[in-house]
């Protein structure tokens, strides 16, 4: 087992789910959207809200519109490759109005990486999505252009998901040197 | 004169004149380059030859001696012949310059229409190099150095006409031998004001270098060149620069005249008008090296909205002076008039948009 | 007598700024499509300078990433490694201590006013000022980058902070140096403020050029001196203070209009403001004390968990997302960076002007393509 698998081993430690506090912007987004189910967890800096897929485009529409939380800012736009839980697509949101963040995200399936796009909330998650889905393959339904942004066209493969090798190759290079320096 | 027969006389005083602009030019781009570094701070060229004057010639072997490249999709003669139209119109223009009343190839008696008009005609070399070349952004280039030449060519030319208008004539050496006792640009600061900028215009350099704006279009019409033949464009534009200097201390600061007068033997006029032609020319450098650029639109409107209105101002000045006799402080005071008006009438206008405060500080206590 | 209008016929011609071009501040670019000079399309391509910065960061340590903050924000590097090694040592819960914090801050605002300068010193290359206005911001950058080659051993690559302080501790002669290196740059601010504020061709250039309302500017993720320019009252050393921020005292310039001029000016004023952070420190900090947390393992691992930490870049808000598992290597370390926010947004900013100011609004968002590209 290389060292880079070790925290690749799905006995690998996961962070505790620690309720926020009362008065949280997720009380107020339970206030906003009380139908939706969803989990909130209090992370280092900021409140991290798990929503359900189908629900990403109603969630942050009105995260945007609802004054209570007028989250007009979309900081960041990532995507995490949880492995068996599947692909997550993290956002995470700031409000000038307000000054209040949050985290949400989303858990995706592995083998249908599809959620609704966010730039018709926001024009900044244009390019961000984009990233997203060449590096992980996730698809933004919606999405007028999601070409490759980074990487070329027809690369084939998803270079940010864990199943794609990074230190097995270095490794490999590796023996191939030591092998070559010995003849 | 130097021989008898007047073609012998005029081959040697041509070769004479075409040698002495070699060495001119070398100088020049020495000493652009010595300028330009001094204002930035640092030396210039220091390691070829004592303070690097040898720098220009070292610069002349190496591009002498460059490949010859030529696009495979230019057209092949308006590519080659580029060069030699823009570099000929400039030699042209020094067979009429003279540097003391004696010193001259030809003394016509047109000298000052003839040197504008030849002038005027590098302007087809750089419309043929921006098109022979194939690029697009020599297309640009081209088309901006066309429109920007042709336009500021007649500010320019007014200007030196309230000149000639008050002078009676427009051979040269009668111009500077009429500015005896005071030189025109006591009597005329509009004309000369005019004649600064627009010749910095027609020679391509820094406020109005957006033809070949390195920044943008990476050298414009001449973004194929190299060697030899970039080196011609590029000699043409220090000629150029040297002619139009050499006119401008001729036209407005009294030549070898002022003020020594004709008596003085011809090594002190030549050193004289020498040194007022390093007078205009170190004024262009320092302008190169501090103003930014204009964009063409604003360049074309600076033209046609200031710089020609206030060159007919000028020729409406000299025309009633002249007809009506008034001594020349009157000339003086309305072209000094006129040139603070058109001043204020420029500053007023580009920071009429700028707020008293341009930002406002907020004490970091205020944000939430 | 009718008179006939013979409407002349153009074609739109696509320029390709390339990647190997002297305007685009290294290797992007762009493909506008022109009418005469007016741009009336505008594509940017990056991807060029793409290293994977963020794939390799899964197999380095939490001490070896370190380096590549410096080389994804290469012209702000103490600000990148800030923002990531706080980032670390909120997971895991750590105290700096007092003096480490100080240097840090100090280091911090001294890039901040470097990469000022060189944005300075490339704006006006682009404007066209041949090289005077260069070599002025230079002169006190070089001041800097000789300083941090001192401290650190390297001019521009430092990885000199560390998760829970500093690498070792700065020369002696520190506090005084820099005290007088400060009062040096006030000067030089003070010689681009001269020759570039009020000049009329420098006004007719930048103003009106490129404008982004405040609207806009937070839609597309604007942050940093390009959202401040629009009108936005927003800094996150003050709207979400880290480090030892919420001690010091120092203004904030908001610009009103959003264009090419307010950013300038924007970025004009922080560096003062900067100064004025740096000398507040200078007298604040401690003489000595530690400058490493106490008793840090060799090899980090901290706590399963994840945090977005962001920091003010002199760019922008610079984000690191940094997701562990509890190995010692970093689950997911993925980089917001401010300039790959901001180049998305210049489409919108640039249709409708000028080809030459299309050079001028792409060196206003003062973009560093290692962090567009990472």
């Amino acid at each position: 087992m290389s060292a880079a698998q070790e925290h690749r081993e799905p006995g690998a430690k996961e962070a505790p789910i620690v309720p926020p506090p009362p008065g949280s912007i997720a009380d107020k987004f339970k206030k906003v959207l009380p139908d939706v189910e969803f989990v909130a967890n209090q992370g280092v800096l900021d409140v991290i809200i798990t929503v359900p897929r189908q629900d990403i485009p109603r969630v942050m529409r009105t995260a945007k519109d609802d004054p209570r939380l007028a989250f007009d800012y979309l900081r960041c736009l990532c995507g995490v490759d949880q492995m068996e839980q599947g692909l997550e697509v993290v956002y995470h949101l700031y409000s000038f109005k307000h000054a209040h963040n949050v985290t949400i995200k989303t858990l995706l399936p592995s083998d249908d990486p599809q959620v609704a796009t966010v730039t018709t909330v926001w024009n900044g998650a244009l390019w961000h999505e984009r990233e997203t889905h060449e590096m992980f393959g996730i698809v933004f339904e919606g999405h007028p252009d999601l070409r490759p942004l980074l990487l070329e066209e027809d690369l084939g493969y998803y270079p940010l998901l864990k199943s794609h090798p990074l230190a097995e190759i270095e490794e490999s290079q590796e023996e191939f040197l030591r092998e070559d320096g010995k003849q | 004169m130097i021989a008898d027969n007047p073609w012998i006389d005029a081959t040697v005083r041509t070769l004479l004149v075409v040698l002495l602009v070699i060495l001119v030019v070398l100088i020049l781009i020495w000493l652009e380059r010595k300028v330009a570094g001094r204002i930035q701070m640092r030396l210039g060229p220091m390691v070829t030859g004592p303070y690097g004057i040898i720098q220009s010639a070292a610069d002349a072997i190496k591009l002498l001696t460059k490949e010859d490249l030529r696009p495979a999709t230019a057209d092949r003669w308006v590519f080659e012949l580029a060069p030699f139209v823009a570099f000929v119109p400039s030699l042209l223009a020094l067979i009429a310059l003279p540097f003391t009343a004696h010193l001259f190839v030809r003394n016509l008696e047109l000298g000052l229409f003839y040197i504008v008009a030849v002038s005027g005609l590098s302007t087809v070399g750089l419309l043929m190099a921006g098109w022979g070349s194939a690029n697009k952004y020599a297309l640009l280039g081209a088309v901006r150095g066309a429109a920007q030449l042709i336009s500021y060519e007649i500010p320019l030319v007014l200007a030196i006409l309230a000149v000639a208008m008050v002078s009676g004539s427009l051979n040269l050496v009668e111009i500077v031998n009429e500015q005896g006792r005071v030189p025109y640009i006591v009597w005329q600061p509009l004309g000369f004001a005019i004649f600064i900028i627009a010749t910095l215009a027609e020679l391509r350099r820094n406020p109005f270098d957006i033809p070949a704006a390195e920044s943008e279009i990476i050298g414009g019409p001449f973004i194929e060149y190299s060697g030899i033949r970039w080196s011609m464009f590029f000699f043409a534009e220090y000629i150029n620069v040297f002619v139009l200097s050499v006119l401008g201390s001729l036209v407005f600061l009294g030549g070898w005249n002022w003020p020594l007068g004709n008596e003085v033997g011809w090594p002190l006029q030549v050193v004289l008008i020498l040194l007022k032609t390093s007078a205009m020319l170190l004024l262009f450098m320092w302008l190169r090296s501090t103003l930014p650029r204009l964009r063409i639109d604003q360049l074309m409107s600076f033209c046609w909205q200031v710089l020609l209105p206030f060159a007919f101002v000028a020729i409406i000045v000299n025309g009633l002076v002249l007809v009506y006799e008034w001594p020349d402080v009157v000339l003086g005071l309305l072209s000094g008039v006129a040139a603070l008006v058109a001043g204020a009438l420029v500053y007023h206008s580009s920071h009429r948009t700028v707020p008293s405060q341009p930002w406002s500080l907020v004490p970091a206590k205020g944000i939430d | 007598m009718a008179i006939e209008e013979r409407e002349l016929e153009t074609i739109d011609i696509n320029v390709n700024v390339g990647p190997q071009h002297p305007a685009t501040h290294g290797v992007f670019r762009m493909i506008l499509r022109v009418d005469g000079e007016l741009v009336v399309d505008l594509e940017p391509v990056i991807g060029y300078l793409h290293r994977g910065a963020e794939k390799l960061s899964e197999n380095c340590d939490y001490r070896q990433a370190i380096a590549f903050q410096d080389r994804t924000e290469y012209l702000a590097q103490f600000n990148a490694e800030l923002c990531y090694v706080i980032a670390v040592e909120k997971l895991m819960g750590l105290e700096v201590p007092e003096r480490a914090e100080y240097i840090r801050v100090i280091l911090t605002e001294l890039n901040r006013i470097a990469s000022h300068l060189m944005f300075m010193g490339a704006f006006s290359a682009d404007l066209g000022v041949f090289g005077t206005l260069f070599m002025y911001a230079f002169r006190e950058r070089e001041r800097m980058l000789d300083l941090f080659e001192e401290i650190s051993g390297d001019r521009m690559m430092y990885s000199y902070f560390r998760v829970g302080g500093l690498a070792w501790d700065v020369p002696e002669d520190f506090v005084e140096r820099t005290r007088w290196m400060v009062k040096e740059a006030r000067k030089g601010i003070a010689d681009i403020d001269g020759l570039l504020t009020e000049n009329e061709v420098f006004l007719a250039r930048t103003r009106g050029i490129g404008i982004m309302t405040a609207e806009q500017a937070i839609d597309w993720g604007f942050s940093g001196p390009m959202l401040r320019a629009s009108g936005v009252r927003h800094d996150l050393r003050r709207a979400e203070p880290y480090s030892i921020y919420d001690r010091l005292e120092f203004d904030i310039p908001i610009g009103h209009r959003g264009d090419v001029y307010d950013r300038y000016m924007v970025r004009l004023e922080e560096m003062r403001q900067s100064a004025r952070i740096v000398e507040q420190c200078l007298d604040q900090m401690p003489k000595d004390g530690p400058i490493v947390a106490p008793d840090l393992k060799r090899v980090l691992r901290p706590p399963a968990g994840e945090v977005y930490m962001r920091a003010e870049n002199p760019r922008g808000e610079y984000g690191i997302y940094l997701v562990s598992k509890g190995a010692d290597k970093p689950y997911r370390l993925k980089i917001r960076s401010p300039s790959f926010c901001h180049l998305a947004a210049l489409r919108d900013m640039t249709i409708g002007h000028y080809l030459a100011d299309a050079v001028l609004i792409l060196g206003s968002v003062d973009i560093v393509l290692c962090e567009v590209d990472r």
